[in-house]
């Protein structure tokens, strides 16, 4: 017995203790990891996780209060005065601003190690970078649009917390780099349905020139993803078949150029929907949402855009549904999205369709428009590919409620087109007030169908107070945006 | 490390072996014995002192006359006569028969022997700063968890209730905060294990030790620097085998309302915010005349709920062997119904000689909880339990006509969208967890020579939990959904410790400590989920039933901590005193060369009372001085912390989930431990006989190399990394009174008084700049509230002042800086959530067989930010707000003097709020925690026979006085505590405190 207790006290003194002090985690570290095509993969995906949030609710939802046809409600009432932000939708603003940089960091890492894998061929490490490069300028691309002169983080200054700004300038041609060499780069087609291919790149290239007035630029692009014939445009019979293209259970679509995938389970899915939906509503029968529905968001006929839309424009009927919640019997929700089945507030499987061929087909419009100094008959057959099928005929095959461009032959009568065109298609996508903002004519336009004036502060969001907080390369009080 | 488990394992064997053959019990019978047993002062017959026969188990306890029986085989046996409060005595028979046995009575308090780190020591020996909490103060009131017990009771203990969620949501600071990311809890160790106290029933407890000074906690080295709280079971003893129940029934109620508006009211004050901002009343006359009080939420959430708590405990011995059985119930239900805390617990504590070298102990226990939570609180615009019950419109009821529920954010347009029915969430939301715990220690002593004892022991911990958490298809806010979780901890711990307490020469007495000690944790954890389910009936138990399926999860941690510790005291004639400790810590948690610290301590005592100039004044009977210095750790990071590891998660590409790899929000670094020096000087006095014992400290403590986070920008991509950043320093006071005011026959009184000081003050941060706690995000306020400032104590509360009303009835701020924005260069410091001091008093009155107690407990000068007052500011959006805001508010009808006068501003939703000295109120409070009136049943005139040795019957009452001038439902509320050591006196919307009435009984066989 006494040995054993001198064994017991001597055991621990002579074993080599520091290995028991080791710390062996069942967990990937970042030291072993981006060698693999598989730990590419994960890689990819990872950013394109982080932008989940900004997109969830914050960004679209915002944007559509911002519309000419659609207004916010409760919380987001006061975006609709186009008074600035409050505290609620500042944090709204955050909340974007940080999940761009939290998909940017996760570029920035994986494009800074993956040129070291081990396990990957050369033109694999920059297939996968190529498509890094994609989401990483998608993210800056928002961020420039949203807040014009922001950090420019690198994998060159990432360890750098105190970060100035860089000019909205530099931050554009860093995306535009970006894209060229996912262009170069990318796969010829998706590898998986929501990751970037070269006509994905390719088009947000070109929606980047439009948004810097380059229509010169843009229209070869453009010219380019119509004529790789990968898009169509699907036939609608009746307006509940757009649920065919903006349902809870496509997977996906001809017209999908770069889509925010949502599915149900794990509450991957999304939440804009939930923002949408009433709880009192029913589409077909159905619940809107199977979670119910914040109803942020509404319309109503004393809004022109609303009154004057033609019922027999199919989208008329889908996009938005008559209910009255308590603002009267003239009120709609925007109903271009719903999931009876989606199982919580973050589970309807409705995909974000943040390119969409019929963007780029007005995109060309625009663009040939421009760039002739008058529309062109190609522009006029793209615009009515949109147009027709919203009526329920062929896409392709000329049709009675076509526009004529003898009827629109100027720029300017055809630009109208255009921009009416653009609200009625890409309703409730979060594009409609960017356009508006790019056009010029944002302050016209809500003067006009809302009755309301904007300062000009608030085409631009104020840069995060946290921002200031934590970052000493920012000065609160020249860096922060004009006006706030 | 496997072949050490290996020795491990034989050891154990050897163990078994001999407490098979190691005893060998005889008896055998031949002559009666009688006797009496008596107080040699006052002649008062000891009734159920308990005489055994020396060497044997034989054994038997004194009747109600203090007589006793017994049979002997041996004329010339010793009887061994023990009774609690008196000295033992063994008595040779020499040959009597009848005998009569006097006992005296153990006046030598100072001689009371007290539990210390890896031992006990003599109180009258005691170096360092050290309370001593009895089992009758841990048992005064049913408590969930006895930790909960030491409040009021020990100076410089400071318990704060964080909610009233029936588990016992507690937080605990023993002399201030040291760490600003630590969790600030002590290390709490039970019979010399480190283990979980919210596991054991305080029934269970003989007495709780909280070592508070470095000098004491040191040899606790990395763990600490918060304070350790040794608590010590009870144990069998030598002597006639005891049975005691003791239970007890309460009914709890809810301690304070808040005065909401009624329907009428709501109606209102809805109507005029309406016209002020839309232009048209809402509601018209007639509907506001049919409304009536309408609803009142609050009546339907918080209901009065039953508390009890029974014990059996059954114990004996002889002199080889003492067992302690015990097992009890502890069920406490929640005021919100559904919620509910039961605690059913199983103790078997055995001490065996195996012959005179060898002692061998098992400490054994097990656990069962079963929770069920409604704790659901914080959801501003009433988006939680707690908002829906204060906010939900009195307009409206719980349930449609057809008897569903109805879902309030459709009654009006106006109606917050995130206002929770809180009815429907009380019954079709569940969220229960069964934890089993069990904790088996055992231990072999060795004792080769004379004050020599080498003790090893082998202890598990083991805690079991399962969560199942699901709602039904009647849950108006998703589909029915359900999830099931669980976590299995494993604590495996050696102690190796050896003690040599020697006399050298005459008058200098070593005692000597030294040993290693080895911990491993291991924790694993699964989830899954499903949703959408065709039937409510399975609840989470068919998880396959499920439409939509939640990603699988599971997570593995694992830590270890060894160590090595050493401890000499030395007493020159009991008049000089030195402890010195050292102790080498180990831990996994930090980088490679940081792995271990060092913790030494030094402590002196000089007892003056015997000092010749002291030894005549007959006052004093006893007076002792300490000085101490020691250092102390924290382990305040997550094991991992160091290493660069990629999170994962799933995210939808492909109409699937696919798995991403990411690095994680927190920026990993170098880390090295987190350390505390404290000074520490104290005086223990004895005055009058002993009669007024009088224990004062200060203290002056300093923590370095503080561990935080480090909020990093939000554009890089990073949340957070983790620093050693700074310094903070705790300093104070502690004064400890209590007395024997009276003390005869029929009538005793004793009094306890306590008080301490503490202040907390940061010292310095990295950079010198100001460190903001967490944002407390409301809809309508998105900012933080608590402050980290060089100079400031933690967490003060840093906000706008608010300058009253601006002419359009909107809340006005001060700009300090007249820039006409509010930035935080407008803010000031608004209020110390740190009280100035807490103290407690309590007094045990015995007359006869009636006993009369009390126990008041308060902090004093602490403030509160009542953040749940921010709704009622927060209009527009339907919600009810408390009765003030409807009588007293800025309208544009009103006199200039009726406008500065009015607490609340305009009816309106364009009221802009910030946080301001407006939700800063004294938090200071005294609460009759505790009033008792005890009759303990004259058993002894009732010729029953001695089987039956007490009955007491009490009737008592917790929390049914307090004075405060908070205006909130409690003062004692601290909604982000736990975890959170920055955001402290913040009160949102928290699970209510109660009071509550106890009956109980204790009857003793």
């Amino acid at each position: 017995m006494k040995k054993i207790i001198i064994i017991l006290l001597v055991i621990p003194v002579l074993s080599s203790c520091q290995d028991w002090l080791d710390e062996e985690p069942k967990a990937v570290a970042t030291e072993t990891f981006y060698n693999t095509e598989q730990e590419a993969d994960a890689a990819v995906l990872a950013p394109l996780a982080k932008l989940r949030n900004g997109y969830a609710m914050s960004y679209p939802g915002l944007m559509e209060c911002f519309t000419d046809y659609s207004y916010g409600r409760g919380s987001w009432t006061s975006n609709s005065d186009y008074k600035g932000l409050d505290t609620q939708n500042m944090t709204r603003a955050n909340g974007i601003w940080a999940s761009m940089y939290n998909a940017i960091r996760d570029c920035n890492i994986a494009i800074e190690k993956l040129p070291n894998a081990t396990a990957m061929t050369d033109e694999q490490k920059t297939r996968y970078i190529a498509e890094l490069k994609f989401i990483r300028a998608l993210s800056y691309f928002e961020l420039v649009r949203l807040w014009k002169s922001v950090p420019l983080r690198t994998p060159e200054n990432m360890a750098e917390w105190n970060l100035g700004k860089t000019s909205s300038e530099d931050i554009y041609n860093f995306i535009i780099e970006d894209l060229k060499f996912a262009i170069d780069n990318c796969p010829e087609n998706s590898r998986l349905v929501g990751t970037p291919n070269q006509n994905t790149a390719k088009s947000l290239l070109a929606k980047v020139y439009m948004f810097q007035n380059k229509h010169n630029e843009a229209l070869p692009l453009l010219e380019s993803v119509i004529t790789s014939n990968k898009y169509t445009l699907l036939t609608i019979e009746k307006s509940r078949d757009f649920e065919k293209i903006f349902g809870p259970t496509v997977v996906s679509t001809p017209e999908e150029i770069f889509y925010l995938k949502n599915v149900r389970p794990d509450s991957k899915g999304w939440e804009f929907v939930m923002f949408c939906a009433h709880p009192g509503a029913k589409i077909d029968g159905k619940q809107m949402h199977g979670a119910g529905g914040w109803y942020g968001l509404y319309t109503t006929t004393e809004n022109a855009m609303i009154s004057e839309w033609d019922v027999k424009d199919l989208r008329k009927e889908y996009n938005i549904f008559p209910l009255d919640f308590g603002m009267g019997d003239n009120t709609f929700l925007m109903a271009k999205y719903y999931d009876p089945e989606a199982p919580n507030a973050h589970g309807a499987g409705n995909s974000n369709p943040l390119i969409r061929y019929t963007d780029i087909l007005l995109y060309y419009a625009e663009a040939a428009t421009i760039v002739n100094g008058k529309p062109t008959t190609d522009a006029m057959e793209k615009l009515n590919m949109i147009h027709r099928r919203a009526y329920g005929y062929s896409p392709t095959s000329p049709s009675e409620i076509d526009y004529k461009l003898s009827d629109y032959s100027t720029k300017e009568q055809f630009m109208e087109l255009v921009m009416r065109e653009q609200a009625y298609e890409a309703m409730n996508e979060g594009k409609r007030w960017l356009e508006l903002v790019r056009w010029g004519i944002a302050k016209e336009v809500i003067k006009k169908i809302k009755g309301l004036d904007i300062a000009d502060k608030h085409f631009l969001f104020p840069i995060p107070t946290t921002e200031f907080d934590y970052n000493e390369g920012l000065d609160p009080t020249t860096d922060q945006n004009p006006g706030y | 490390m496997r072949e050490w488990l290996t020795q491990k394992t034989h050891f154990i064997l050897c163990l078994l072996f001999l407490l098979v053959f190691g005893t060998s019990p005889s008896i055998a019978q031949n002559r009666t014995i009688t006797g009496t047993l008596f107080d040699k002062q006052t002649n008062e017959p000891l009734i159920g002192a308990s005489v055994v026969i020396k060497g044997t188990s034989i054994g038997t306890a004194a009747d109600i006359d203090g007589k006793f029986s017994l049979e002997v085989n041996d004329p010339n046996a010793i009887l061994v006569c023990r009774f609690i409060g008196y000295n033992s005595l063994e008595y040779p028979l020499n040959g009597q028969t009848t005998v009569s046995i006097s006992l005296s009575p153990n006046t030598e308090v100072l001689d009371e022997v007290v539990v210390v780190g890896y031992g006990t020591m003599r109180k009258s020996d005691l170096t360092g700063s050290l309370s001593s909490v009895k089992s009758k103060d841990v048992t005064a009131f049913t408590v969930a968890n006895p930790i909960q017990a030491l409040q009021g009771r020990a100076p410089g203990v400071v318990i704060t209730s964080n909610s009233g969620s029936p588990e016992g949501n507690f937080s605990i600071r023993i002399r201030g905060t040291n760490s600003i990311r630590g969790d600030n809890t002590p290390l709490y160790i039970i019979d010399g294990i480190p283990s979980n106290p919210s596991s054991i029933n305080n029934q269970d407890i003989e007495s709780i030790e909280v070592l508070k000074d470095a000098s004491a906690t040191a040899i606790y080295g990395s763990r600490g620097a918060n304070g350790v709280i040794l608590i010590t079971t009870k144990r069998g003893e030598t002597g006639a085998t005891s049975v005691v129940y003791d239970g007890s029934y309460g009914i709890q109620s809810q301690i304070k309302k808040l005065d909401m508006m009624d329907a009428t009211e709501w109606a209102l004050y809805n109507n005029e915010q309406q016209l002020n901002d839309t232009g048209k009343e809402y509601f018209t006359a007639e509907e506001i005349a049919a409304m009536g009080k309408g609803t009142d939420w609050q009546s339907l959430v918080f209901k009065d709920a039953p508390i009890q708590n029974h014990n059996l405990t059954i114990s004996g011995g002889n002199e080889k062997t003492q067992i302690l059985i015990s097992a009890s119930a502890m069920l406490r239900d929640g005021l919100i119904p559904n919620s509910y805390y039961n605690k059913y617990n199983l103790r078997s504590n055995i001490d065996h000689a195996i012959n005179d070298y060898f002692d061998v102990a098992l400490t054994s226990s097990y656990a069962r909880t079963n929770k069920s939570n409604k704790n659901s609180g914080g959801g501003n615009r009433g988006g939680s339990l707690m908002g829906g019950a204060i906010s939900s419109p009195p307009s409206l009821s719980p349930y449609n006509e057809d008897g569903t529920y109805q879902d309030l954010r459709l009654a009006y347009p106006f109606m917050s969208n995130a206002l929770f029915n809180p009815i429907n969430l009380i019954n079709e939301q569940s969220n229960k967890t069964e934890a089993d715990l069990s904790n088996n220690n055992i231990a072999l002593t060795y004792k080769p020579i004379k004050g020599l004892s080498i003790k090893s022991s082998f202890g598990i911990e083991s805690l079991d939990f399962r969560d199942d958490n699901y709602t039904t298809s009647k849950y108006l806010y998703g589909m029915a959904s359900a999830s099931v979780g669980n976590t299995r901890q494993t604590s495996i711990i050696n102690e190796n410790i050896a003690n040599y307490n020697i006399t050298l020469v005459e008058k200098h007495r070593i005692d000597v400590t030294g040993g290693f000690t080895y911990q491993d944790y291991l924790e694993k954890k699964m989830s899954a989920s499903g949703s959408d389910y065709i039937s409510d009936a399975p609840e989470s138990h068919q998880l396959g039933a499920a439409s939509t399926f939640g990603t699988p999860s599971t997570s593995y941690t694992d830590w270890t901590i060894m160590s090595y510790l050493g401890r000499i005291n030395y007493s020159f004639n009991s008049k000089y005193l030195a402890t010195v400790s050292f102790r080498a810590d180990g831990s996994s948690r930090y980088s490679k060369g940081d792995k271990w610290g060092y913790f030494p301590s030094v402590a002196l005592a000089w007892r003056i009372s015997d000092e010749s100039f002291l030894k005549n004044v007959e006052q004093i009977s006893d007076l002792k001085l300490r000085v101490g210095y020691g250092e102390t750790g924290s382990t305040a990071i997550s094991p991992y912390t160091t290493l660069n590891m990629l999170s994962q998660g799933k995210t939808p590409v492909n109409g699937d989930l696919y798995t991403y790899y990411a690095a994680s929000t927190t920026l990993p670094a170098n880390l090295k431990w987190e350390t505390t020096a404290q000074y520490n000087i104290g005086l223990d006095a004895s005055l009058f006989n002993q009669r007024l014992r009088l224990t004062a400290d200060y203290y002056n403590k300093t923590t370095r190399d503080l561990l935080n986070a480090v909020t990093l920008p939000a554009s890089s991509g990073y949340s957070t990394t983790i620093r050693n950043i700074g310094k903070m320093s705790n300093k104070g006071f502690e004064l400890m009174v209590d007395g024997d005011i009276m003390n005869t026959k029929d009538f005793s009184w004793t009094a306890s008084a306590n008080i301490a000081v503490n202040k907390n003050e940061v010292k310095e941060l990295y950079g010198g700049k100001d460190i903001y706690g967490g944002r407390v995000g409301l809809a309508y306020i998105e900012d933080f509230v608590n402050l980290i400032r060089e100079g400031e104590p933690l967490g003060v509360f840093y906000t706008y002042k608010e300058t009253g009303y601006d002419e359009t009835g909107n809340l006005a701020y001060e700009d300090r800086d007249g820039n006409e924005t509010l930035t935080n260069d407008d803010k000031y410091i608004t209020g110390n959530p740190h009280p100035d001091f807490t103290y407690g008093f309590n007094s045990d009155i015995r007359f006869k067989d009636f006993e009369f107690s009390f126990f008041f407990q308060g902090s004093q000068g602490n403030d509160i930010f009542n953040i749940g007052e921010t709704a009622n500011m927060d209009v527009g959006i339907g919600l009810n707000l408390k009765r003030d805001v409807l009588y007293s508010h800025w309208k544009a009808d009103n006199t200039e003097a009726q406008n500065m006068a009015a607490k609340y501003p305009k009816a309106s939703r364009s009221v802009k709020q910030n946080y301001s000295d407006r939700y800063v109120e004294d938090g200071s409070f005294l609460r009759l925690k505790n009033i008792s009136l005890a009759y303990n049943l004259p058993v002894a005139k009732w010729s029953v026979g001695n089987w039956l040795k007490g009955v007491k019957i009490y009737v008592s009452a917790q929390n049914i006085l307090t004075i405060t001038n908070y205006s909130g439902m409690d003062p004692e509320v601290n909604s982000w505590g736990g975890g959170n050591s920055v955001n402290l006196g913040l009160d949102y919307l928290t699970y209510p405190n109660s009071k509550s009435i106890t009956f109980g009984t204790k009857v003793e066989f």
